[in-house]
């Protein structure tokens, strides 16, 4: 029982788990995760891949680069915030596991039963924007992107944390657990199309990727129907199955810094933005439209599932014959399985901005003194992470100077929470930097919130 | 410009410091705390099968409410063999004037006539004797006597040399006597060849011999004195106690005579049939003196088979005999001891030696009962923790909240004892001790009420409950030893008048339940 207990905890509560559909860059983190219309050279692959040809204003540079500089992070999350975790997973002042009172213990049950929480991280080892005056730009990028979700259920926090009360049926089955971890190639091109003699488009940019997929890491939750019940007289009895698949680097679930890969695949982006013509006496509207993640990954190393047969009673603790039987039946089994697919979290990506320029730039040229943007995700899929569920974003951007760039936004919809960002950008010439979060709590109150995020970029020009 | 990156940076350094000092982030460590584990120790559910061990020698009687019954059989049976057999003839001699042929015969049983007979054992010896000065020859025929070889006549031929002896011997088992009709003889022509007459001058002998096969008129034929023992006639798990059958089942049992080939009628005299329980005590059956209706009863007794029948049940009642008293006795082992007579009625017919004959005792009992005396049931059973980190884990269990319940639906009632010892049989744990704090170490789990038809009515609940701390659930982590005993007894309180006794069903469970809730820590380290 309490290795079981254990086990499960160890999963729910420690490894951070998963769920996001998109990697957002720094800015757009910190703008309501609005990017399909108003991100530029490096912080558009991903978003939309027509968006590298544009650059920050008064900007002309030929090559942007970084290496190993982009990381962000958001955690999504109801209850799981650093003070939970403080509180009740973490060593009191003596270095001792803390105790749980039992108001402890229904402040836990309260907090997290059913509650799904989301862990993305993703990172940047290397990305480099090359933009040639006639020919167009090209780009390229090496992502890292880890997705966990987990979902422990009321009933599971009741069994793990008050025992099995008589003549009650459990049911464990909304436990889930989930995650991915993939690297990408993204390979860019796109390029301005001046339109003439049109009075309402100024220009369009397309552009493409393509996006070779490394799975390094897959586990997921395909089936969990088990429920446990104990009776007047304590029969313990349980039924169902559960069952995950899994694929990695290593044949069993240990950790290592990716050396090779799982699997492969491939995917595509494909975008456009529209400029629009003075749309007013002092802005322009920017329409960006994007289908992102579009394709495949297979997975073909280490790939097994782990059963577990739920079906036991036990009648007799001291009966060596149903311990054993028990102990193997909350043992996995583990089964090799062929090669197998998943499509990567498609999204299409619809959205404006618009930027305000000074009231003396008659031409709308320059580095605009505000933005407002706006985006429309809807997932195609729930896959690696994915959701159909559609995210709206709400943001806006102040250019206080050539240097710091205050950012704002608000996202709602998806799979988390409504949430105001905030953000700021530093442009000290040749290098760029970026900050962010989705969660203003997250500056100002970290550890209290559940919703952790966090965005940190420094990018670097060549003019 | 310069005054914009300075900006930056402040705010940059500011908005870093902020985060880093408020994220404080703790070693990981699972908490502690305690937990109620509900677990079943034990839930069972027994019948009386599951009590006294089912096996071959307990039944259900279904046209009777299912009522089970116990069922007793002892075979005792015999083949002849050598035991068949006459007194032979003792040397006889024949003497008579010189003559050149003499006409005589043997009488080899006085009042046995035969049509075939074969034989086993024995010997024929013939002695002649020549006192003359000169050498006769001797041509002899046994006219009814044949050899199994070739079945020719048997012919004897040989020389009696002057002045001495002459020794012939006929080993029986390679000849064999048919007749056209019964003789108790055997018939022989005897010619001498001499130039002068022989005076006659020779004797016989006929040893003792026992029948191969035999045909004919037999005399009436003590086979001699059978013994015999069965042991676990009722099942080896026979209980320990006194208990009062009230009845027998009816038309169910029997003495049955058997033979297995048609023979000579068959008396089992003297029979005596003793039954000893576990205790060593004995009680002899008593039945009809020769097993006819009217006959006094008594401890020694015969049964007839007769010729024309191949078997015959002599049924076993109440009135009878005294199988009640046999029966409440339930015998370990019953000892049988008679003697076997052969044609007692001096008819014709036949018998071999390979031919068998059997005594079996056939009793059915329901299990319509009173026991006074407990029936009890021991058993020992090897219990322990084996592993290691299990063992361990007991030592976070606080507290250990044991409840024992039972629901009997048999209509007896239970006084159960159970102890935890380690694997010397040093004791830990009286549980039952525990349970009950009874002087004993007893707990009693009441006999279920009984309704006018002497059938269980409704079950009866009897729960126990005890605390035991942490000392006494470390001393678990030893046990290697359980020892059970039970002691059933019918419950006069539970039983209306005015009856005395209870009927047990097949279906008739005792459920009991074993369970507790363990107070545990739940600690990582």
């Amino acid at each position: 029982m309490k290795k079981l207990f254990l086990t499960s905890a160890i999963f729910f509560f420690i490894i951070s788990s998963a769920n996001s559909q998109v990697l957002y860059d720094v800015r757009g983190l910190s703008m309501g995760n609005t990017s399909v219309a108003n991100s530029y050279e490096l912080d558009a692959f991903n978003q939309n891949p027509a968006n590298i040809v544009y650059q920050r204003g008064n900007n002309n540079s030929k090559v942007y680069f970084n290496i190993f500089t982009t990381f962000q992070f958001l955690n999504n999350s109801d209850y799981l915030s650093l003070n939970f975790y403080n509180d009740y997973f973490g060593e009191d002042a003596s270095g001792n596991s803390i105790v749980l009172t039992e108001a402890d213990k229904q402040n836990i049950v309260n907090s997290a039963s059913d509650q799904k929480t989301t862990f993305t991280a993703s990172a940047r080892l290397l990305s480099v924007i090359y933009n040639h005056p006639h020919v167009g730009s090209f780009g390229i990028s090496l992502d890292d992107r880890v997705i966990a979700d987990f979902t422990p259920s009321k009933d599971f926090l009741d069994l793990g944390l008050y025992g099995n009360q008589p003549n009650r049926v459990y049911d464990l089955s909304p436990n889930k657990i989930n995650g991915y971890w993939t690297r990408q190639l993204n390979l860019s091109y796109a390029k301005v199309l001046k339109i003439n003699k049109n009075n309402l488009i100024e220009s369009v940019s397309v552009g493409g990727s393509v996006k070779p997929q490394f799975g390094i890491y897959y586990f997921e939750t395909t089936k969990n129907s088990l429920t446990i019940q104990t009776s007047a007289q304590n029969i313990f009895q349980s039924t169902g199955e559960s069952e995950f698949q899994y694929s990695g680097l290593q044949d069993d679930f240990t950790i290592k810094f990716p050396s090779g890969i799982a699997g492969f695949g491939l995917g595509f982006d494909a975008g456009v933005n529209l400029v629009f013509k003075k749309f007013s006496g002092n802005g322009k509207l920017n329409i960006g439209l994007a289908l992102a993640d579009v394709g495949y990954l297979k997975w073909t190393k280490n790939n097994s599932k782990y059963y577990n047969d739920g079906n036991f009673i036990l009648t007799d603790i001291t009966n060596k014959e149903q311990v054993d039987s028990l102990i193997d039946k909350i043992k996995l089994t583990k089964t090799p399985v062929p090669e197998f697919r998943t499509s990567l979290p498609t999204t299409v990506r619809f959205g404006a901005t618009y930027r305000i320029y000074s009231p003396g730039n008659k031409d709308l040229t320059g580095l605009e003194i505000a933005s407002v943007s706006f985006d429309y995700i809807q997932g195609i899929t729930d896959k690696l992470g994915g959701t159909t569920k559609p995210r709206f974003g709400l943001g806006a951007e102040v250019n206080a100077g050539n240097v710091l760039s205050p950012r704002a936004g608000v996202s709602f919809g998806g799979d988390e929470n409504t949430l105001v960002s905030f953000g700021l950008g530093i442009d000290t010439g040749p290098v760029l930097i970026d900050l962010g979060t989705n969660n203003v709590t997250s500056i100002f109150n970290p550890k209290g919130t559940s919703n952790l995020s966090a965005g940190f970029n420094i990018k670097y020009k060549i003019n | 410009m310069l005054k914009s990156c300075h900006a930056a940076r402040t705010v940059l350094l500011l908005l870093i410091t902020v985060s880093i000092s408020s994220c404080e982030l703790k070693s990981p460590s699972l908490p502690n705390y305690d937990i109620d584990l509900r677990i079943p120790f034990s839930v069972k559910s027994y019948n009386v099968f599951d009590i006294i061990n089912r096996s071959g020698n307990i039944g259900i009687d279904s046209l009777n409410n299912n009522i089970i019954f116990i069922y007793g059989e002892s075979n005792y049976r015999r083949v002849f063999g050598e035991d068949i057999k006459f007194d032979g003839i003792k040397k006889t001699f024949i003497t008579s004037p010189s003559t050149l042929q003499l006409d005589t015969f043997i009488t080899f049983n006085d009042s046995t006539f035969i049509s075939t007979m074969d034989f086993l054992t024995g010997s024929l010896t013939f002695k002649f004797f020549n006192s003359l000065g000169s050498d006769y020859s001797v041509n002899a025929v046994i006219k009814n006597f044949f050899n199994k070889q070739n079945n020719d006549t048997v012919r004897l031929s040989f020389t009696v040399n002057a002045g001495s002896e002459k020794n012939i011997t006929l080993e029986l088992r390679d000849f064999y006597i048919k007749n056209k009709t019964p003789e108790n003889i055997l018939k022989i022509r005897i010619s001498f060849n001499s130039p002068v007459p022989v005076p006659v001058n020779f004797s016989y002998t006929l040893s003792e011999y026992s029948i191969d096969n035999l045909e004919g008129r037999l005399k009436p034929l003590n086979t001699g004195i059978s013994k015999d023992e069965v042991l676990d006639p009722f099942g080896s798990d026979v209980p320990e106690g006194e208990l009062f059958f009230s009845e027998i089942t009816p038309n169910k049992n029997f003495f049955v005579v058997k033979k297995f080939r048609e023979i000579y009628q068959v008396d089992f005299r003297n029979i005596s049939i003793i039954g000893e329980n576990k205790n060593g005590h004995r009680v002899r059956l008593k039945y009809l003196k020769t097993g006819k209706p009217g006959d006094q009863i008594d401890s020694i007794f015969s049964l007839t088979l007769p010729q024309k029948d191949d078997s015959l049940a002599y049924p076993i009642n109440e009135d009878n005999s005294n199988v009640r008293e046999f029966i409440n006795n339930i015998p370990k082992k019953i000892f049988v001891e008679r003697t076997d007579f052969l044609n007692l009625n001096y008819q014709e017919g036949s018998v071999n030696y390979q031919d068998s004959l059997s005594l079996k005792l056939i009793l059915q009992v329901p299990l319509d009962v009173s026991i006074t005396e407990p029936i009890i049931f021991r058993d020992t059973a090897d219990v322990g923790i084996s592993d290691e980190d299990q063992r361990k884990e007991l030592d976070k269990a606080k507290k250990l909240v044991f409840t024992l319940t039972s629901q009997n639906g048999i209509p007896l009632k239970t006084v159960a004892k159970v102890l935890v010892l380690d694997s010397l049989y040093n004791p830990l744990l009286p549980v039952s001790f525990i349970l009950g704090n009874l002087p004993d170490s007893s707990v009693t789990f009441n006999a279920c009420d009984v309704g006018t038809n002497g059938f269980s009515s409704t079950s009866t609940v009897t729960s126990y409950s005890a605390v035991l701390d942490s000392a006494d659930i470390s001393k678990i982590k030893r046990m290697g030893k359980i020892i059970y005993e039970n002691k059933l007894f019918t419950d006069p309180k539970h039983i209306p008048d005015p009856l005395n006794s209870v009927k047990i069903r097949s279906g008739d469970r005792i459920n009991i339940a074993g369970f507790g809730t363990l107070t545990y820590r739940i600690d990582p380290d």
